[in-house]
């Protein structure tokens, strides 16, 4: 017992410190993108002017004031201390941003799960980190529910990137995400647990129309669907068709028109307009 | 202009019959989850609600008929059917209550009929017509009188009126003059609070509103209603219109079932706003756009 406690110790042990990295923010006409960013003590921020504007960044709580910077030029700063800053450009009234800087850096699915799914988390941090700890929060506070370590099978090619630890929780529900170690906790990661099966589409052109079949995993007859388009004019996504899924969890969806226009198809609760699972998003391709 | 054009030859009076139903239906205000213009979001908790409507069927209520002429998931049922007619024409609107819960009925305004096609509930001395009973049916009979030319609304008000009008349970009557010539587009428009939201056509915010389309050279006529309790004033971006003694304006106050129609001859290409002008209302979703193509 002692030597598996051992062991699991010295898995979960950061082997080696991460590398820094720099990560870009375009700094737009009126707003930077991302406006808000979590990086690991010790990254880069670059801000890269894309617009025809002359900028500024000035992060009062960080110490740092880039000075104007033009059209195609870009400015950094490296965050050493771990917190949030906030900044603004001075020169333009409402274009602001902020820096969360983190101990550890928790990654992991950006698009909601399937209930039961197991999800995999990773971790970046340094190596005077020590052991980490996966918690998680489903409305009760944090509880420890993994512990990370080194891939297994040892990542890609056999190789371990330096820093970089895994998880994998079996996510039953929404939950929010942190890791811990000696060294603070990591951002917080919020993972969607779909309450809907998992939607996959076909697309194909007949006649001048876009023909979409739609096929449910796990099987969910009589589970309401609703193919949604995302209108220019309509200011986002918009019911355009309602269906039951059949005895084979299938479904099929016809569309005059709307070439290029991006389509989705998503499953719903009883009132026709509550979301519990998403497809993922096509373009039609119909003449219309 | 306000006043109508008129045809050579005046229309034959007819007798019209229509098929109308209060159906039960389950209705989302903001289907799009969004304020579109402050970026604002709102989940289907906040803008679904169950509610009672009146929805157009063919003769003996065989068959459901779209109220409007727009495609949507849920049939734009609110408002009810656009009833139309010309002075001159009796009216023979069959009823039949198919909400299983409470009384309906419709009232009308602005058109000539007997205390007994009142549709209004009055213990004591009103008929059946004022309270139809859930699985009854009534026929009102309405005449339009030389005074009826114009638009009008109707609305429930029977025992269930309050929560029926809060719900949606109301439409517009339109009726053209004996000579008058039809416009090449007619729009609907009903201001009024539901739930949280100041809706037109039980629609709130850009995108969930109506999306009224034309073409440059159209004559467009919007018919203008509010239900409830408070006021509003109906503007268009772009656009003027003028009124019977001739002053041009683009903005028009309504208070509680009042009504109006403005119309004119399409000239401005684009897509514009309409709203409430009453700021609190706007800021709850009193907008939306109008779409003018080029001829």
């Amino acid at each position: 017992m002692k030597a598996l406690a051992a062991a699991l110790l010295a898995l979960a042990l950061l082997a080696a410190p991460a590398q820094a990295d720099s990560i870009i923010v375009s700094a737009g006409t009126s707003s930077f993108d991302p406006g808000k960013l979590d990086v690991l003590v010790g990254d880069t921020v670059i801000w890269r002017n894309n617009s025809t504007k002359t900028h500024n960044v000035k992060a009062e709580t960080a110490g740092y004031n880039s000075g104007r910077f033009g059209p195609r030029t870009a400015v950094n700063h490296v965050f050493a201390t771990a917190g949030v800053y906030p900044y603004v450009c001075t020169i333009h009234d409402g274009m602001t941003g902020d820096v969360g800087v983190y101990p550890l850096l928790l990654g992991g699915p950006r698009r909601p799960v399937q209930p039961g799914a197991s999800v995999a988390l990773h971790v970046r941090g340094p190596e005077s980190a020590g052991e980490v700890t996966i918690e998680a929060d489903t409305g009760s506070g944090y509880q420890p529910v993994a512990v990370a370590g080194p891939p297994e099978g040892g990542g890609h090619d056999g190789h371990v990137e330096p820093g970089t630890l895994h998880a994998n929780v079996v996510a039953t529900q929404t939950a929010t995400y942190r890791a811990v170690s000696a060294a603070g906790a990591s951002q917080q990661l919020r993972v969607e647990v779909s309450a809907g099966p998992a939607l996959a589409l076909a697309a194909r052109s007949r006649a001048g129309r876009a023909v979409i079949d739609v096929r449910a995993r796990p099987a969910s007859p009589r589970t309401r669907v609703v193919l949604q388009l995302r209108l220019r004019e309509r200011f986002g996504w918009w019911a355009v068709a309602r269906a039951r899924l059949d005895r084979r969890s299938r479904a099929q969806f016809t569309v005059r028109g709307h070439r290029g226009v991006p389509a989705r198809v998503v499953s719903v609760g009883a009132d026709w307009a509550t979301v519990l699972s998403k497809s993922r998003v096509l373009k039609l391709t119909s003449r219309g | 202009m306000l006043l109508a054009a008129a045809s050579a030859t005046p229309a034959e009076a007819a007798v019209r019959h229509e098929w109308v139903a209060a159906v039960p239906t389950t209705w989302n205000i903001v289907p799009n989850g969004r304020d579109g213009i402050m970026g604002t979001t709102y989940d289907p908790a906040q803008t679904v609600f169950p509610t009672v409507v009146y929805r157009r069927f063919t003769e003996n209520w065989r068959r459901p008929l779209r109220n409007a002429p727009v495609a949507s998931v849920d049939h734009n049922m609110i408002p009810g059917p656009l009833l139309h007619a010309r002075v001159g024409d009796r009216l023979r609107i069959h009823f039949k209550n198919r909400d299983p819960n409470a009384p309906h009925s419709m009232h009308f305004h602005g058109v000539h009929y007997r205390p007994g096609s009142d549709g209004s509930y009055i213990p004591g001395f009103s008929g059946r017509g004022g309270n139809v009973k859930p699985g009854q049916t009534f026929t009102y009979r309405l005449n339009a009188g030389r005074d009826s030319a114009g638009v009008w609304p109707y609305h429930d008000h029977s025992p269930s009126m309050h929560e029926s009008l809060a719900g949606g349970l109301w439409g517009a009557l339109s009726i053209r003059g004996r000579r008058e010539r039809r416009p090449d587009r007619e729009f609907v428009t009903v201001f009024a609070a539901m739930q949280d939201f100041q809706t037109i056509n039980g629609r709130a915010f850009v995108g969930n509103t109506p999306i009224y389309r034309a073409r440059v050279g159209d004559r467009v006529q919007w018919d203008v209603l509010a239900i409830g309790d408070e006021h509003h004033t109906f503007h268009v971006h772009g656009h003027r219109w003028r009124t019977a003694a001739g002053v041009p304006e683009d903005t028009r106050t309504l208070g509680p079932a009042e009504s109006f129609r403005v119309s004119w001859r399409e000239d401005a290409p684009g897509t514009w706003l309409y709203h409430c002008h009453v700021e609190q209302h706007m800021a709850k979703g009193m907008i939306g756009i109008y779409r003018v193509s080029p001829r």
